[in-house]
């Protein structure tokens, strides 16, 4: 019997905070030695390993030490691009560890006589192979899966792993229907394990005709909606699976690695003062020593300013009785007179694809564009410049990344 | 000799006078009926007759300029004016926009030619911007799976094709998949009769078990004031509609479109694809009948909602019209489901769709069933041969113009042939529908033909 650790959406690099930035790598360092511990053969990670194609070089490091303790212990790792480490042109941080030997991308996509055709990648100990499609941005690895040259895949023999960073249209939550998302029907069929990231969801579903679907879910969390999401009680961490030529057991391993607790307040019909004295009041009584604190303020006020809720004066409260980390979630807050909420959803991606779309007509320069293109752009823009980068090399860069965006590479080759 | 009797005695000689062997004739009559006056081009309902000894000849494409399409801001193709059995060059259209949220009923008897209308119908669709058409498709032919079908429109990204059998489809198309999630007691309003009290009990479940309200009550958790034999029956229903059941302790589902592990994004997709403006249809070819209408039901029932929203928002304007196409309408639509079950969504659109752009395209056989208020708000009835009578004289009854005299006309309306009554249109039109497949050709030929669009490099 062999087995394989499943994780996707480590999102290394998400987090500003220090204690948050230590959960994330802890989460990650966890799941290594819980695998080593389970004496894996392989690991498999389904896209986002890093928040971004070139992450802070702190987490790099760190990384680069867990995947070279993994490779001494000669345990390969097989990966495919998730849409936040994901490089149009092949040089994210991701590619620099493939080359460095210690993992191996699965995507080995061709471009044949107007189809794609995907190589397998045979895991040398157990003889699984692997095979997936990377996301891209914008979700515009749907073109791959259409043009999919399926057969040689299902006709394949063998124990097989099919790797992939997208939502499946029929597994999707509902509350998030909006995201772009690949039906089920464009993948291919007959794959014993479908190890699926990108959905920051726990999803195993054995489906008739394809095989086992796993999302593990991320590791920690991104977001503070993730965040949010823990201290109601989902619980993350990874698959461990266990195979001979078909599977025997897919199992959930859990990574607690921090206590969280959650508050609620409804200010609704209250004044800004007599909530904020509510909150207070309420809070004094919980016991928040060393965990993470997720607070949501919600409701309407009857008088006062959305402002007098003094998310510094709660998180000050929080910190001083013990409190790992304070997040003070507000965004469904408002006073009566303001009731129109412009924007339904709290995911910070989310709400500037909200913002765009209401505001798409109003931006002269992303007029003729779509929100897509708009956020993609976003997301380059706001990469900070690494410590020790030139500003020369990450203005160019930044200046190439925006005009591929645009899709006006094309025209100013001769400037480039 | 006869006409000679005839007017004899409408000058008052000979009231008792008659023509002896009324088939001795060496000519033929032609009746005609005055359906309207062009004056410079632009059409008039008819006040007067022609003159005494007028030149009679027949139509001719000049005569019908005033239709060319131009002048319709989103038209949409219907087919060709027809003369007898003679098919003119000029096109009938009629305003996409306009007609959909008044309704459009299609009534025929099998084998004259629906399927093929509303193949050409979406199709045309196809090429109008901002309007969403749900396709409730029973008998899984407008997609066209192995044969010409919407697929090989121009214009494919605007489809969407969910189906329960995704096998041996290369293609992108969705699976049908519902999450029971997904559904709340008034989508089986008007769909499945249930008694007062059964009623009664999914509205207490709901409210106590908010989305799992099914799930609970198929593992048969009680409620106080719900009898365990209504429960009982309740299953037994969900278990024949929805296929969802219980063994070994573990909810199981039968068929695959309802399901309690997938699909809880299912109806929002839908309904942001009708939003997008794109044609979605849903092959309910596996479905029973119940199942079909519920999985309508949720679907309409929720884009009804959302629409109605957007115009106590103001918004409604900004949004795609929406159509609906049903098969045999008056399952839905008919005067005794009314009555018995109560109104339904698909009858809530019927007589308040308009008002929120939301229109049926409503398929039926036998006109006789639906309720003449519903008959009256359908404003475009496109009529294609009926040998029933009683039908007939239903449909003559409701039409947009005075067909009486149409009676046997209907009745010998050959395959493809039809009769456009609308308020949309001045007089009720013969057409002549084309068979889908040569149209389709007829369309391709003319995109090849069409110079390709300028790419970013060339301009």
């Amino acid at each position: 019997m062999y087995s394989f650790a499943h994780l996707a959406d480590c999102h290394l690099g998400a987090h500003r905070h220090t204690e948050l930035k230590k959960l994330e790598l802890e989460a990650f360092k966890e799941a290594i030695r819980k695998s080593l511990d389970s004496n894996v053969d392989f690991i498999i990670i389904s896209g986002d390993l890093f928040h971004s194609n070139i992450p802070n070089m702190e987490v790099v490091k760190e990384t680069a030490k867990i995947l070279k303790n993994l490779k001494k212990s000669n345990i390969p790792v097989y990966v495919c691009y998730g849409s936040h480490d994901y490089s149009p042109t092949r040089s994210s941080m991701i590619d620099v560890f493939e080359s460095a030997d210690l993992l191996k991308k699965v995507d080995k996509i061709y471009l044949e006589k107007d189809k794609y055709r995907l190589d397998f990648t045979e895991d040398q100990r157990t003889g699984a192979k692997l095979t997936g499609i990377s996301a891209r941005r914008m979700s515009m690895e749907i073109d791959q899966f259409k043009g999919l040259y399926k057969d040689p895949l299902e006709a394949e023999e063998g124990f097989k792993i099919f790797i992939f960073h997208s939502a499946i249209t029929e597994l999707k939550p509902a509350y998030l229907a909006e995201m772009e998302s690949i039906p089920l029907n464009l993948f291919p069929r007959g794959f014993d394990y479908y190890a699926g990231g990108h959905l920051h969801d726990r999803i195993k579903k054995y489906e008739e005709d394809y095989g086992m679907i796993v999302y593990p879910g991320p590791l920690f969390g991104s977001y503070a909606s993730d965040l949010e999401a823990n201290a109601k009680g989902k619980r993350r961490g990874f698959y461990i699976v266990e195979f001979d030529d078909k599977i025997r057991d897919a199992s959930f391993v859990p990574l607690d690695l921090v206590d969280y607790y959650y508050f609620k307040h409804d200010v609704t019909g209250e004044s800004s003062q007599d909530a904020m004295e509510k909150i207070i009041s309420k809070l004094r009584d919980c016991d928040v020593e060393g965990k993470l604190v997720m607070v949501k303020i919600k409701g309407e006020l009857s008088s006062g300013k959305t402002a007098e809720i003094d998310p510094l004066l709660i998180r000050d409260l929080l910190i001083e009785r013990g409190a790992l980390h304070v997040n003070i979630n507000r965004h469904g807050l408002r006073l009566r007179e303001r009731q129109r909420i412009r924007v339904r959803v709290e995911d910070v991606p989310q709400v500037e694809r909200s913002l765009f779309v209401e505001n798409m007509e109003n931006l002269d320069v992303l007029r003729d564009c779509d929100v897509d293109v708009a956020m993609e752009l976003l997301a380059t823009l706001r990469v900070d410049i690494k410590a020790n980068e030139r500003r020369l090399d990450y203005e160019d860069g930044m200046f190439r990344d925006a005009l591929r965006i645009l899709s006006l590479d094309r025209f100013l080759g001769d400037l480039l | 000799m006869r006409e000679l009797a005839s007017g004899l005695q409408l000058e008052g000689h000979g009231s008792h006078m008659e023509f002896l062997d009324e088939k001795l004739r060496n000519y033929i009559i032609a009746e005609a009926k005055t359906i309207l006056q062009i004056q410079d081009n632009e059409p008039q309902l008819p006040k007067t007759l022609p003159g005494f000894f007028n030149r009679i000849r027949r139509i001719k494409d000049d005569d019908l300029n005033f239709l060319m399409e131009e002048k319709i801001e989103n038209p949409l193709y219907l087919g060709n004016v027809r003369s007898g059995s003679k098919e003119l060059e000029t096109s009938i259209h009629v305003d996409a926009k306009e007609a959909i949220p008044h309704h459009i009923l299609i009534p025929a008897t099998t084998g004259r030619g629906k399927s093929n209308l509303v193949k050409v119908m979406l199709w045309e669709l196809m090429d109008i911007e901002n309007i969403g058409m749900l396709v409730l498709d029973p008998h899984d032919e407008y997609y066209g799976r192995n044969e010409t079908g919407l697929k090989d429109h121009h214009n494919k990204d605007r489809l969407r094709y969910y189906s329960s059998d995704t096998s041996n489809i290369q293609e992108m198309i969705d699976s049908l998949r519902i999450n029971i999630k997904s559904i709340i007691p008034e989508h089986f309003d008007g769909i499945v009769d249930f008694t007062d009290a059964q009623r009664d009990a999914l509205k207490r479940y709901h409210n106590a078990y908010k989305e799992n309200w099914i799930k609970s009550i198929i593992k048969g958790e009680e409620i106080s004031e719900v009898a365990p034999k209504t429960i009982g029956v309740i299953k037994r229903k969900f278990d024949n509609i929805l296929g969802i059941y219980m063994k070994d302790d573990q909810i199981k589902s039968r068929g695959s479109v309802f399901t309690t592990d997938a699909g809880e994004s299912t109806i929002k997709d839908i309904i942001g694809h009708l939003e997008n403006g794109r044609i979605v249809i849903i092959d309910t070819s596996r479905l029973t009948g119940e199942a079909e209408l519920l999985v309508g039901s949720v679907i309409v029932g929720a884009i009804f909602n959302k629409y109605q929203r957007y115009k106590a928002e103001g918004i409604l304007d900004e949004k795609p019209v929406i159509g609906i196409v049903i098969e045999e309408a008056p399952r839905v639509l008919g005067k005794e489901v009314i009555e018995r079950q109560g109104h339904n969504i698909y009858s809530t659109i019927a007589r308040e769709g308009r008002k929120f752009n939301i229109g049926l395209v409503a398929i039926t056989q036998l006109v006789s069933l639906i309720p003449r208020t519903i008959l009256a708000n359908m404003n475009t009835k496109i009529i294609l041969g009926n040998e029933m009578s009683q039908e007939r004289a239903e449909i003559i009854a409701s039409a947009s113009q005075d067909l009486s005299d149409d009676n046997r006309t209907i009745a010998s309306l050959d395959r493809g042939e039809a009769i456009v009554s609308s308020v949309f249109t001045k007089f009720a039109v013969p057409i002549k529908i084309p068979l889908f497949e040569e149209h389709v050709k007829d369309k391709m030929k003319r995109e090849e033909g069409k110079p390709p669009l300028l790419s970013a490099e060339d301009l």
